[in-house]
């Protein structure tokens, strides 16, 4: 199955660029965790998985916020392309950058949890997929 | 790149990412088939404190899960 990267232009026409994939992990419910450290690549797969519907992102702290990156691509070669970028948006076009992601479930990491080495985010997420929707409440 | 199912059923297949390389997007599938195949039914991918990395092996990982459509869209402002 294809998926594209579309190039928005001056005048905002779009190009899809088709890409290959496995999509091996495409029909389980999933959870994306995150917190003040997801940066830059890991934003645009948590955002674009957040926008799709596809993920719900579970963090105690929303993403970092960085939008303007550094692309590094693997060209075929072996050789690497470096493109300063300067901002992205995922596929609702919503900017990632400064604001970074809200989690959907906003977790709060506790002194006890922390003292007992509970990993908070994580048994949430856990949680939220055993329960579903409700554990949202 | 690390995975393991979690969970009282030990039904979901957690996956944890530190960074985007190279090798990230085929250890990803591969931990989502190894995963899949101990009984897992539901997935976590652990983005936390990952700092980014190569955008390719970031769209191929957003492409595991995805069956089709867009990752993202590099835009300019005027």
């Amino acid at each position: 199955m294809a998926r594209f990267l579309y190039q928005v232009t001056k005048d905002e026409g779009g190009k899809r660029v088709p890409g290959d994939g496995q999509n091996v992990g495409a029909r389980c419910a999933l959870v994306v965790l995150i917190n003040g450290g997801t940066a830059s690549a890991s934003e645009i797969v948590a955002g674009a998985l957040q926008d799709r519907g596809r993920a719900i992102l579970i963090g105690d702290h929303p993403s970092y916020g960085k939008g303007s990156v550094q692309l590094v691509y693997d060209l075929s070669d072996g050789s690497s392309l470096h493109i300063t970028s300067a901002r992205w948006f995922t596929p609702d076009r919503a900017q990632i950058d400064q604001q970074g992601l809200q989690p959907d479930i906003l977790v709060e990491i506790t002194q006890a949890g922390i003292e007992n080495g509970r990993d908070e985010v994580l048994n949430r997420a856990i949680e939220f997929l055993q329960v579903g929707e409700q554990a949202k409440q | 790149m690390s995975y393991r199912l979690v969970g009282e059923e030990s039904n979901i297949g957690y996956i944890r990412l530190a960074r985007f390389s190279g090798e990230s997007s085929q250890e990803v599938a591969d931990a989502i088939n190894s995963l899949l195949a101990e009984g897992a039914e539901k997935l976590i991918l652990d983005l936390r404190n990952n700092g980014g990395g190569l955008l390719n092996a970031a769209v191929d990982v957003s492409d595991h899960f995805l069956s089709d459509g867009p990752i993202f869209v590099p835009g300019h402002k005027r």
